[in-house]
């Protein structure tokens, strides 16, 4: 192994948190930064050509390649774990950028509550209706701490969308039981699609708070603080799982890297799969020493650095700790042990699939744009009298309506499978469909967690993670009441037909859900229960921070991106105002 | 081997300007629909009965010059007289004579494959009274360049053992076999397909119909008549025009919030069209 000259930091992994974190620290300090990312390189102007449902959306051409990596899944301890051995449940992705090229831009914020949600649950309903198998906690921070970081990352983004609540005064046409904002959204809201305009009529005539969907993929040009301009979006329809084709969309390569780029201190190494943080056993404070990595050739370094930042989204985050020995790994048993603890998915189905009589025109449209209300999100609605806990918006998306993953979606009252039946269906029904989403809270859960699997391993001959994840009646019961929500909206809508969503049974790891997969390294008060504390730094290595939403002890009911960086703001000012000049612990 | 064998059609013109939209509307729309009528494949649903013939389309022939080759015959007529993407990825607009044929050659199956792939696929998507099917839209074209590329191979999955065939559907496919594997396993139960009459075939394949090869054979069915044409199948965009799907579109910011409760059908245009073609397809890369 070949040992690099030093330097003052190394950040693992090149998608929205490390590249902010090198782009905050890069523009703020003199440190010299090295940003390891083991895909390949990319530029914003190269996503002209990717307007191909196939090689994008069905053969996954920007997420990582299986073949060298994958991870484990079982339901249970009880149960086997078996390799995903081709994408399913959620699409990491791959390259600089990271998942971040190809998301679907929805921007919400997360409720004031989420990040309290242990102390105000029981506070209103009383420790014993939290679930039997429960380990919810508190993040250690709260909504009004993160509140100007959440403004930053809007601003950088230029969030299109309509504030709901400015500084406790309800706007209407906006989310009126959203978190106070301390400002209106940078841009306005994006264009209505038909569909979206049908679910916003049906949800005021019942009486919700529809209001448009904000999104990163902005209404109009924008020029955000650092002096990146991007252009509006047109409404071509291709963001989740593309890279915008006109910048539109708010990604780390068209918002971050033009000033990475004019940063002489910052370099970003691509083909670098990092494989082990280096502890210096030594020093009794427990520092780490720097990573150790592989190179596209397959050559062996050791990067030294006074500073690591691990930012390679949640799962590998938490895989590294795991090959690193750094941290107690959880154990389920006993309840003892840190790494890997808290694993969640958030619940994100159609909840109802509309079918219309009218032609909806669904090629237009993008990822954000649409309607949603969020009267049954959280604790918005009492749930003395319900059977379960939290809950989540309604949306009506213009979004996935693409032909070859978009066609097949037919009434119940269509038997065929195939022939002549089956392909009438299919040309009477495709533009007449639409899907009523659901996006609600996964709690946190004691037999869900991960750890390393003894039998599968990755390219290097290193032990694949291994997750143990399945639903609970919680989510079950939640899923349930949402269903029957969005079924009777849909028939406010006006829809001929409606195929109710069939609801959450046993986890299936095979099917597209989100890539909203959270916990693993959690932040919280307490280093008996938690990885990072609330600046995201590690509790017994100090030198080192881990980035992203593998710190969320709970998974909300909203996108993770918008939250995870205003906490990557917020760590880089602890880490410029404070950590540099005293290198210690922050909490 | 000089040159590339891609087209053996003499007497076929190059023709820019006529489409396979064109065509149809020309063959079986001119009575009801006018040539300004924008809506073409609601237009191409109206036609009560379309002329298409049903029986075999694909003649095998063999070439002495490429013995290791083997090549489908495309009658011409049977795809609507135009072929947009050639195998080498240049872009060639043909309009044929009707009585006249395609060669193509094949990537992975054997001539007879293609022929049972062929005749199955337009049996899951069939050409009938609501307009053309898998046969003309080239489905067997763009099933054969998907196994002969990355994803026939398995180039990016996880493929270490050990393997559980027999595991719950929620742990997505565990088998070992390949694609190209489940595809020859599962032709080599289908021998003579293609010479049955329709309602035989229908038969043959309600038999296998549970099978992971039906299933997969079907989910490639659907990507062969709705991807871009630049992956071999959806010839002419006729699976575009069939769901009144325009494409890839640069904007729609003018007429997002217009055209509400009716059907704006712009007229398709592939990638190609629209972006000039420089992205090589995934199923070309090794």
């Amino acid at each position: 192994m070949k040992t690099l000259p030093s330097v003052d930091v190394v950040i693992v992994g090149g998608g929205w948190t490390g590249l902010l974190m090198a782009k905050e620290l890069g523009s703020r300090t003199a440190l010299s930064i090295v940003v390891l990312e083991r895909g390949g390189p990319r530029k914003s102007d190269e996503y002209a050509n990717d307007m191909d449902e196939l090689d994008y959306s069905i053969r996954f051409r920007m997420m990582q390649d299986l073949s060298l990596e994958t991870v484990t899944f079982r339901h249970s301890a009880a149960e086997r774990a078996l390799p995903l051995r081709q994408h399913g449940s959620f699409l990491p992705g791959t390259g600089v950028g990271g998942a971040g090229e190809h998301w679907s831009a929805l921007s919400p914020r997360y409720l004031p509550d989420c990040f309290e949600l242990y102390s105000r649950t029981i506070e209103k309903y009383g420790a014993a209706r939290l679930p039997e198998d429960h380990c919810i906690q508190d993040w250690g921070i709260t909504y009004a701490e993160l509140e100007p970081h959440y403004k930053r990352a809007e601003l950088l983004l230029g969030v299109s969308g309509k504030a709901g609540n400015i500084r406790g005064t309800q706007i209407e046409g906006g989310n009126i039981f959203e978190g106070w904002r301390s400002s209106e959204y940078p841009t306005p809201p994006t264009k209505v699609p038909y569909f979206s305009e049908l679910f916003r009529q049906a949800a005021n005539s019942v009486g919700y708070h529809p209001y448009p969907i904000p999104g990163a993929t902005i209404s109009q040009p924008y020029t955000n603080p650092d002096g990146v301009t991007r252009p509006g979006c047109t409404y071509c329809g291709f963001c989740e799982t593309y890279g915008c084709m006109i910048g539109a969309k708010a990604q780390p390569t068209n918002t971050l890297l033009p000033l990475i780029a004019k940063r002489k201190n910052v370099s970003i190494r691509t083909g670098a799969t990092v494989r082990r943080i280096v502890q210096d056993t030594s020093r009794k404070n427990g520092k780490a020493r720097g990573v150790s990595y592989v190179d596209a050739t397959g050559q062996e370094f050791f990067q030294p650095a006074e500073l690591i930042f691990l930012a390679s989204w949640t799962l590998n985050n938490t895989r590294l700790l795991f090959l690193s020995s750094i941290g107690e790994p959880y154990d389920p048993a006993t309840g003892r042990g840190t790494v890997g603890r808290n694993l969640t998915h958030q619940v994100f189905i159609s909840a109802a699939t509309a079918f219309f009589e009218k032609p909806l025109n669904r090629f237009m449209g993008s990822g954000a744009s649409g309607i949603m209300f969020n009267d049954f999100d959280g604790d918005v609605f009492d749930h003395s009298e319900l059977p379960f806990l939290r809950g989540g918006p309604l949306l009506g998306r213009s979004a996935r309506s693409l032909p070859v993953g978009g066609c097949d979606v037919l009434p119940k009252s269509v038997q065929a499978k195939w022939g002549s039946e089956w392909k009438k269906a299919m040309l009477d029904y495709y533009d007449r469909t639409g899907h009523i989403g659901f996006i609600g809270d996964h709690l946190a859960y004691k037999g869900n967690y991960m750890d390393l699997d003894a039998t599968y391993k990755d390219q290097f001959g290193d032990p694949l993670l291994r997750l143990t994840l399945d639903w609970r009646d919680n989510e079950r019961k939640m899923a349930e009441f949402a269903i029957q929500k969005a079924v009777e909206l849909a028939h406010a809508m006006g829809a001929m037909e409606v195929s109710p969503s069939s609801g959450l049974k046993s986890y299936d790891a095979s099917r597209y859900q989100s890539t909203h997969i959270q916990g693993g390294a959690i932040m919280g008060v307490s280093s008996e229960r938690s990885v990072v504390n609330p600046f995201l730094q590690h509790w017994q290595i100090q030198n080192l921070f881990v980035l992203g939403a593998s710190s969320f002890p709970q998974n909300a009911s909203a996108g993770p991106t918008l939250t995870l960086l205003a906490q990557t703001y917020r760590t880089a000012d602890a880490v410029v105002e404070r950590y540099l000049k005293n290198p210690s612990a922050l909490a | 081997m000089s040159g590339n064998p891609t087209y053996r059609a003499s007497g076929i013109k190059p023709s820019p300007q006529r489409g396979l939209q064109e065509h149809f509307r020309e063959k079986c729309c001119a009575l009801k629909h006018s040539s300004e009528c924008s809506d073409v494949p609601l237009a191409i649903r109206t036609i009560p009965r379309l002329e298409i013939p049903l029986a075999s389309n694909y003649v095998m022939i063999r070439s002495r010059k490429m013995r290791r080759r083997e090549f489908l015959t495309l009658s011409a007529a049977s795809i609507g007289g135009v072929l947009v993407y050639s195998l080498d990825g240049k872009v060639s607009r043909l309009s044929a004579e009707l009585e006249q044929s395609i060669r193509i050659p094949l990537r992975f199956f054997s001539q007879e494959e293609g022929l049972i792939v062929a005749a199955a696929a337009s049996r899951i998507f069939p050409s009938d009274e609501n307009g053309p099917g898998a046969r003309e839209a080239g489905v067997v074209v763009y099933i054969d360049r998907q196994l002969a590329g990355p994803w026939g191979r398995d180039r990016h999955r996880y493929t270490q053992e050990p393997f559980e065939e027999n595991a719950p559907a929620e742990f997505g496919y565990q088998g070992k076999a390949t694609p190209r594997e489940v595809y020859r396993t599962g032709l080599r139960n289908l021998k003579t397909f293609h010479q049955l009459d329709a309602a035989e075939q229908d038969a043959a394949l309600r038999q296998i119909e549970t099978s992971n090869f039906f299933s997969l054979l079907r989910r490639n069915t659907i990507e062969g008549m709705f991807s871009d044409p630049v992956h071999g199948g959806n010839m002419g965009m006729i699976g575009w025009q069939l769901i009144g799907f325009p494409g890839p579109r640069m904007s729609n910011f003018d007429d997002i919030e217009k055209h509400y409760g009716e059907a704006f059908r712009p007229k398709p245009a592939s990638l190609h069209d629209v972006t000039g073609g420089k992205g090589r397809p995934i199923e070309d890369e090794p």
